[in-house]
């Protein structure tokens, strides 16, 4: 393949050493290199890299089936990318090194591969953009309505009063932590959003409030762990994804923007200020903001420019003063040696902003999101007999008027057509109260939310890509050719880990049988190239799979919380356990901030586990440190409903009282909150015999499929549940489509353990009376991934099941033997009514008799 | 903020801002100013629907971080 012209020198140079390469031909062969001792982390060199989050609708219609949306585009992703899984379960790892996911909340979300130059990192997210767009116009294409359909979107913000925000997370790694660097780093992140601000509304304005980022509003700290809540400027995560003594910066606290001239200096001028204070440099020194939080929302709420803040030192500042003064040091260290190879280059790009927004915003209108926005805006306004002057003054008038942009919380529960059409409703009559200007005032800022929404959509039809096709802007740099953008989806050249693992998808991509994540590639399941050095350029020496157990041990609290999730996830019970219990794991986590999410972790093991005194235990101290009464309710609830073969009824009786008024009392509590209610409800009801009022409800639960993404085990067994009811009314052609749905979801989802206990089970009773041998085989199948990964009341679940089919043979008294072992040994099981009960009565069990009273061939089990 | 310029000088502002335009870079940052805006607004004018406050309900976009 021919290098496109205008990618950068090293880039082309790198290029000669990689094998030619293009989708259609054979896959590159990969050198393995005999040396073991990994290479030292070179000083001078840190990677980067970008995850952004699409937002995602429904164009053309009223019918928000976003999450619908979400799931057909990873299918699609499936069948048409090049792809391997991710170790862990949930992502692709595409052909480029990139990797492509559904994230919590049901957004797609893509990560760049790491790259060490700021150009060839937004080369990367435009890849991901194109990528995305195309995979999404196949959707489109299915569904025979290419006009109108599924759009993808980059907007940070929702207008439509949802409050939600999307993301564009910066990754930087760097030899110290972030404490040592926050100094040097905040009014650099203060100060950039002059130029790396998407621009737009605020979303919670009842009248027109311009800022240069929306999604700063909701910033509120200087510092934070938590990227969904309190977010902060800084964001705690430490998750190295690497070895070597290196960390990662992640930052949460910038925009997605399609100004090309925006994306590559918000990373180059973020990697030299983190070169600088590296090297000992001290940037920030003199530019210490006596209050961050506030310098950075008056920043983002004065288009102007004009705004100066107030130093430590008493002086006061703009942010273009900050980035000046910023720019001057690194252009005074560009000879050292730690300052990357493309220092010089992207310094000539800040500088030459940096003196257009010396201007003001007219100096970059046709090269900065926010300044382009800003134009058309004020353009639009003025056109419409809306001068600023007169703006302002409405916003006074229309906050006191206008009605909130969120639903009242007594819609809280609502289809979201209805409250959409309530909001509308309820913004007419305000429309009355304020006369027929401010009718008007309203109008232009629908207009303008319109225009904010279609400004940053994927796919080439958006505002931005029509005026940059027209010409009418500015914002390009000349190493980023959109030739150059076609090439990586296909291939990353380097340097670093990241190449090596786009030709290991591109040569292995399909084969089930090999796997990766950012620092291991895993080939046939038994061969492991570790890439924890993140520049290393050669493959290593296979060696061993290391246990999920090590694996874990090697990796920071973030990544070991996310991998041991993933493992409960996947039913692999005994591991998770292995992990937590081990003497000294916990050690220290208390005084942690992940303490919290051990805790539940370990809660829900103990449930599953069937150790009902450690779970109540681990309970009640859950309860004195996490906020939100409900969630504990409803663990409690849990434990009532899965710690045996039949829940706890008479205990979980005030548990869901509780959660019920809880529910009532607050209803704006966690939505996800009330759907695990509902579904624990509905399992409840089953179990009580309430057959219609169980399905009833589970369907109505159901009905709303955006709980498929972020809830698809609840979701399954929900659908579990409702088969299994309609199994107990005899209704079988109800069943059959139940089923297929959750199969649907195991298989986008890969949840082994959940797939034995609940769907293999259901599956087997349900066609136990048409074929007795086929439900015996599923069984088996159940019984053999249970073992495997220690569910023991699925694994009692299934023998006592297995005892029922296959009647009083010779294992009879193995598989009563083998239960009575596990009521032995496991506290949930020896306290279970039922399992005694069936123990009690093993020949009757095992005979195929019918007990008084018992309606179900199954006995309940 | 608002739709607010500020461009009464500040009392607080440093005495020597930096450098400012010459008159000719201003009046070609002008024209391109002009240009720009007449096109951009055309592409804005034509993007929008006949409803947009029914166009933002109907794109209610689900998920975020």
């Amino acid at each position: 393949m021919t290098p496109p012209a205008g990618l950068p020198h090293f880039a082309q140079e790198r290029r000669g050493a990689v094998p030619a390469d293009s989708p259609s031909i054979a896959p590159p062969t990969i050198r393995l290199r005999t040396p073991m001792k990994p290479p030292a982390i070179p000083p001078h060199r840190r990677v980067l890299g970008i995850e952004t989050e699409y937002g995602l609708s429904y164009d053309g219609s009223r019918d928000h089936r976003c999450v619908s949306g979400a799931e057909a585009l990873f299918r699609r992703a499936l069948a048409k990318l090049r792809h391997l899984p991710c170790i862990h379960g949930g992502s692709l790892w595409l052909e480029n090194g990139a990797r492509f996911y559904i994230d919590c909340g049901s957004h797609p979300e893509y990560c760049t591969p790491e790259t060490e130059d700021p150009v060839d990192t937004m080369r990367h997210v435009l890849a991901g953009d194109r990528i995305l767009s195309g995979v999404l116009a196949d959707v489109n294409r299915d569904m025979g309505a290419p006009e109108e359909g599924w759009r993808l979107f980059k907007c940070n913000v929702d207008y439509s009063g949802t409050q939600n925000t999307w993301a564009c997370h910066e990754s930087y790694s760097t030899r110290r932590p972030l404490g040592v660097l926050a100094a040097d780093l905040v009014p650099h992140l203060v100060s950039r959003l002059i130029y790396t601000g998407a621009g737009g509304l605020n979303p919670g304005e009842a009248g027109i409030e311009f800022c240069l980022s929306p999604r700063v509003l909701h910033l509120r700290q200087l510092s934070s762990g938590s990227s969904t809540g309190a977010r902060g400027i800084l964001h705690e995560k430490n998750e190295p994804l690497a070895t070597g003594g290196l960390h990662r910066l992640h930052m949460l606290c910038g925009d997605s923007v399609m100004s090309h001239r925006a994306g590559i200096l918000k990373v180059g001028t973020t990697a030299l200020i983190l070169t600088l204070a590296e090297a000992g440099f001290a940037p920030g020194r003199d530019l210490q903001l006596a209050d961050p939080v506030a310098a950075l929302h008056q920043f983002n709420r004065d288009p102007a420019l004009q705004s100066l803040t107030l130093l430590r030192s008493g002086r006061r500042c703009s942010a273009l003063e900050v980035q000046r003064a910023n720019l001057q040091c690194a252009q005074e260290h560009l000879g050292h040696r730690l300052m990357p190879g493309w220092a010089p280059r992207l310094c000539a790009l800040w500088d030459e902003t940096l003196r257009r927004l010396e201007h003001g915003p007219q100096g970059v209108m046709t090269s900065l999101d926010w300044a382009i926005k800003w134009a058309l805006y004020r353009q639009f306004a003025q056109e419409r007999g809306f001068p600023l002057e007169a703006l302002h003054a409405w916003n006074e008038q229309l906050r006191s008027q206008a009605p909130p942009e969120e639903p009242p919380a007594e819609m809280e529960g609502f289809p979201t057509a209805l409250v959409a059409r309530h909001l509308r409703l309820t913004r007419r009559r305000a429309n009355r109260a304020v006369g027929a200007e401010g009718r008007e005032v309203l109008r232009l800022r629908s207009q303008l939310c319109e225009a904010e929404i279609k400004f940053s959509r994927v796919g080439g039809d958006g505002l931005f890509d029509t005026m940059d096709r027209g010409g009418q802007l500015d914002h390009r740099v000349p190493e980023l050719t959109d030739a150059s953008v076609g090439e990586v989806m296909h291939f990353h050249p380097g340097p670093g880990r990241a190449r090596l693992r786009s030709l290991f998808v591109r040569k292995y991509g399909q084969d089930r049988r090999c796997s990766c994540d950012w620092s291991t590639l895993l080939r046939n399941g038994r061969d492991c190239f570790d890439l924890s050095n993140p520049f290393q350029e050669r493959l290593p020496r296979p060696g061993p799979v290391p246990s999920p157990t090590l694996r874990l041990r090697r990796i920071g609290h973030p990544a070991r919380i996310d991998s041991l999730w993933n493992l409960m996830r996947r039913g692999q019970y005994q591991l998770v356990a292995r992990e937590l219990d081990a003497p000294g794991r916990m050690r220290g986590l208390s005084s942690t901030p992940y303490h919290e999410d051990y805790l539940l972790l370990w809660i829900r093991l103990s449930v599953r586990l069937g150790n009902y005194p450690r779970a109540l235990e681990l309970l009640e101290e859950y309860g004195t440190i996490h906020p939100s009464r409900l969630d504990c309710v409803l663990e409690h609830v849990s434990l009532c409903r899965f710690q045996g073969l039949h829940p706890m009824i008479q205990e979980a009786g005030p548990w869901m009282e509780e959660a019920e008024r809880l529910l009532r009392d607050h209803p704006r509590e966690d939505p996800s909150c009330r759907f695990t209610y509902h579904c624990h409800k509905g399992h409840m009801l089953g179990r009580q015999s309430r057959h219609e009022e169980a399905i009833a409800l589970l369907e109505e639960t159901v009905s709303d499929d955006q709980w498929t993404l972020s809830h698809p085990r609840f979701f399954a067994r929900a659908l579990c549940d409702m088969a299994e009811q309609h199994r107990l009314l005899n209704r079988t052609e109800c069943i059959e489509p139940l089923l297929q749905r959750v199969m649907e979801i195991h298989a986008i989802h890969d949840l082994p353990g959940d797939f034995a206990e609940y769907y293999q089970v259901t599956s087997a009773k349900c066609s136990a009376a048409q074929n007795a041998g086929s439900a015996r085989q599923t069984l088996l199948a159940a019984r053999d991934q249970l073992l495997s990964t220690g569910s023991p009341v699925g694994q009692a679940r299934v023998i006592a099941l297995e005892a029922r089919l296959a009647g009083a043979n010779g294992r009879a008294v193995e598989r009563r033997d083998h239960l009575l072992r596990l009521q032995g040994h496991v506290p949930g099981l020896n306290r279970c009514p039922l399992l005694r009960r069936l123990l009690e009565h093993w020949d009757e069990w095992t005979g195929g008799a019918m007990l008084e009273g018992e309606k179900d061939p199954f006995w309940n089990v | 903020m608002n739709l607010r310029e500020r461009n009464a000088p500040d009392p607080n502002r440093p005495s020597d801002p930096g450098p400012g335009p010459d008159d000719e870079a201003l009046a070609a940052l002008q024209a391109q100013s002009q240009a720009f805006l007449a096109a951009g607004s055309a592409v804005l004018k034509n993007a929008l629907s006949t409803n947009s406050e029914d166009y933002v309900a109907s794109n209610r976009q689900q998920g975020g971080e």
